[in-house]
């Protein structure tokens, strides 16, 4: 069952009014994205920096207002709303951020920030407050006893699951989980991915979980989209996706990520150029100035997401016609010698 | 074959106010030459001071202890702050940081920043003044059109901000090898990167190794990119050498109990997200015997009696464990 929906929606940031001042477009850092979000899925959004996968986590939220398209939480319609009002009929989409110690208050302790969050959606009685707080700090592999303790006397780690515990406490069913395991060692990062599966099963959460570790990705999802300059470019399930990328993009994606036992040998093409702007998006398909199979229409016409397979979609006008071409367009060596 | 770097049995210990942290206990590395060494290991395994006691930069309040850092036929550990300055530092050791905007300057050119380096470690040509200024900035002109950036020549009347993470991480790789360095030190050189802007700077990285004949010591903490880029690979578990040798070797069968638990973390080898129970010892209160017996799958009470000899797997790579001893 479709628990989220979101149709054609658009999302832009800053830009400013010229009285006195010169007029600064705002930037438009998610154009016409359709997702759905089936009740229980583990939906990972993929992309480089700045390719609009945070402002697209944060308009689903209701922490950024969509400035075009349509937003639907359980068959209702949640969209157009300014961001107080977004945040209140979005009440079960919650966001972990990615930043878990900068997230928390260091003055606070732990048991107080997390109280806090309770006493906003209305539990007045502290005693519940406090026992709903220790009961969902052991719930996330902590001491219930730890609710005394300051932000600054946890690890990384410890950190990621404070976070979580604190989003949890408001009985979400959506979680936006914003790069969950940056910047944590490898063996913290499986206990907080190991965390992550087990919570969603003993509170039917559903995840959307933008990432760029394609390690991670492949592991943990049921489908994953793949995002470029702001739109949706590839999505399917996720080992469709990863037996047969089809976008040039998610292929050379797939082929740049450094991977364990070695990338496919067939897959060394190399991207030209470096991660683009949002700020200066042309005519055509996004990715033409980088692509090697770069065709006239490209530089016009804007793809449109269609269907490949079953449940694939690519939007490309190329690749969909002749997926072999790209290999041998650009082939380039392996980084590690053969020795 | 006399090692380029070889790094002996190095202990290390920084006074802090809560008591000796003994950061580097037993690490030992061999570098030879025109080889990429992996050096990986989790946050506060010691990666950071090891680098830094190479490059004689040690923190206030640090020691060495014990040990001693080959370089080309020398120990550095016998030389004066000054003798690192004039000889070692940039000149035969050079450096790539892990955020090229920290390490950068906003205030000055990128040109100025650049070419203090070539003033300061640049070997002498016998010219003088403006003609040595115009060969260094000739040379780096040179350098950065080979590393790719875009518009060399203007390149170094630009300030950081107008360059890309990317871009600007060949600028820093340009100055690392400004002085013709033998042996090039870089720390995460690219965790502040996208995958595809990774990816072309670890192809730079290996073509510069052959093209410039350096060796490189490569500290990540990525199996990923050390299986990419590295030829071998030194494990390092709070602050010691637990396991060094080829890296297909290591990674195609590890041999410490940690390097199998830390490669079974990896999503591309995990069966089940467990991690590792427990926690890396503090440098404050490290246990007697094995410091990984805590946390090891197969410990056995000669573990956690004395410390572990270093022993040799079948493969060929050095193991520090019992069951190899």
């Amino acid at each position: 069952m479709t628990l989220l929906s979101i149709r054609d929606v658009s999302a832009l940031l800053g830009g400013r009014k010229g009285f006195l001042r010169r007029t600064v477009p705002p930037v438009r850092a998610v154009t016409d994205v359709s997702l759905d979000l089936k009740e229980g899925e583990i939906l990972s959004l993929v992309g480089e920096s700045g390719c609009g996968k945070t402002t697209l986590g944060r308009t689903i939220v209701g922490l950024q207002r969509e400035s075009a398209g349509e937003i639907f939480l359980d068959g209702q319609s949640v969209d157009g709303l300014p961001v107080e009002a977004a945040r209140q009929v979005r009440k079960a989409i919650q966001y972990v951020h990615q930043d878990a110690g900068a997230a928390l208050d260091p003055w606070w302790s732990i048991g107080r920030t997390l109280a806090e969050g309770l006493l906003i959606h209305g539990v007045r009685n502290a005693g519940e407050r406090r026992d709903r707080v220790a009961e969902m700090l052991s719930a996330v592999g902590l001491d219930p006893t730890s609710g005394r303790r300051y932000p600054h006397e946890f690890s990384g780690g410890q950190l990621r699951r404070v976070a979580l515990a604190r989003i949890l406490l408001l009985q979400p069913r959506v979680l936006v989980l914003d790069e969950p395991t940056s910047g944590l060692d490898m063996s913290v990062q499986a206990t907080v991915l190991n965390l992550l599966l087990e919570l969603r099963e003993r509170f039917s959460l559903t995840y959307l979980f933008i990432s760029h570790d394609l390690s991670v990705v492949e592991r943990l999802s049921d489908r994953v989209a793949i995002m470029y300059l702001g739109r949706i470019v590839e999505t399917a399930p996720a080992r469709e996706l990863f037996a047969h990328p089809t976008h040039p993009y998610t292929r050379i994606l797939l082929a740049a990520a450094p991977r364990l036992n070695g990338r496919r040998a067939t897959d060394h093409i190399a991207v030209r150029g470096d991660p683009p702007s949002a700020a200066a998006i042309h005519a055509g398909c996004a990715f033409a100035d980088r692509c090697p199979l770069v065709e006239p229409i490209c530089r016009s016409t804007v793809p449109r997401l269609t269907d490949t397979a079953l449940a694939h979609r690519v939007a490309c006008h190329v690749s969909t016609v002749d997926s072999a071409a790209i290999v041998q367009t650009a082939s380039v060596g392996a980084v590690r010698r053969a020795s | 074959m006399i090692p380029l770097l070889d790094v002996r049995a190095l202990k290390v210990s920084i006074r802090t106010d809560e008591g000796l942290a003994q950061v580097l206990d037993d690490v030992s590395l061999t570098l030879q030459k025109g080889r990429i060494l992996g050096v990986v290991g989790e946050s506060g395994c010691g990666k950071s001071t090891l680098i830094r006691a190479v490059m004689g930069i040690l923190p206030r309040g640090a020691r060495v202890d014990r040990g001693e850092i080959w370089f080309e036929g020398e120990n550095l550990l016998t030389f004066s702050e000054d003798e690192l300055n004039r000889t070692v530092r940039s000149s035969r050791i050079g450096f790539i940081p892990q955020d090229p905007l920290l390490a950068l300057n906003p205030v000055f050119k990128v040109g100025t920043q650049l070419l203090e380096v070539m003033r300061w470690h640049a070997p002498d040509d016998g010219t003088r003044g403006s003609e040595r200024k115009r060969r260094h900035a000739a040379r780096l002109v040179e350098l950065l059109r080979r590393m790719q950036v875009p518009d060399p020549d203007g390149a170094l009347g630009r300030f950081p901000h107008q360059f890309s993470g990317g871009q600007r991480q060949r600028l820093l790789i340009a100055a690392a090898l400004a002085c013709s360095p033998r042996l090039v030190i870089a720390d995460e050189p690219t965790t502040a990167l996208d995958v595809t802007t990774q990816h072309q700077i670890l192809l730079l990285l290996r073509e510069l190794v052959e093209e410039f004949g350096i060796s490189l010591l490569f500290v990540t903490h990525d199996f990923g990119v050390v299986a990419e880029l590295c030829d071998d690979l030194c494990v390092i578990y709070a602050g010691q050498t637990v396991e060094a040798g080829k890296v297909g070797a290591i990674l195609d069968a590890p041999s410490h109990p940690y390097t199998r638990a830390l490669l079974a973390c990896h999503p591309d080898r995990a069966t089940s997200f467990i991690g590792i129970p427990g926690m890396v010892p503090s440098p404050l209160s490290r246990p007697a015997g094995c410091l990984f017996a805590p946390r090891c799958r197969d410990v056995r009470p000669a573990c956690l009696e004395a410390s572990p000899p270093q022993g040799r797997a079948r493969s060929g790579v050095e193991v520090r464990c019992v069951q190899y001893a």
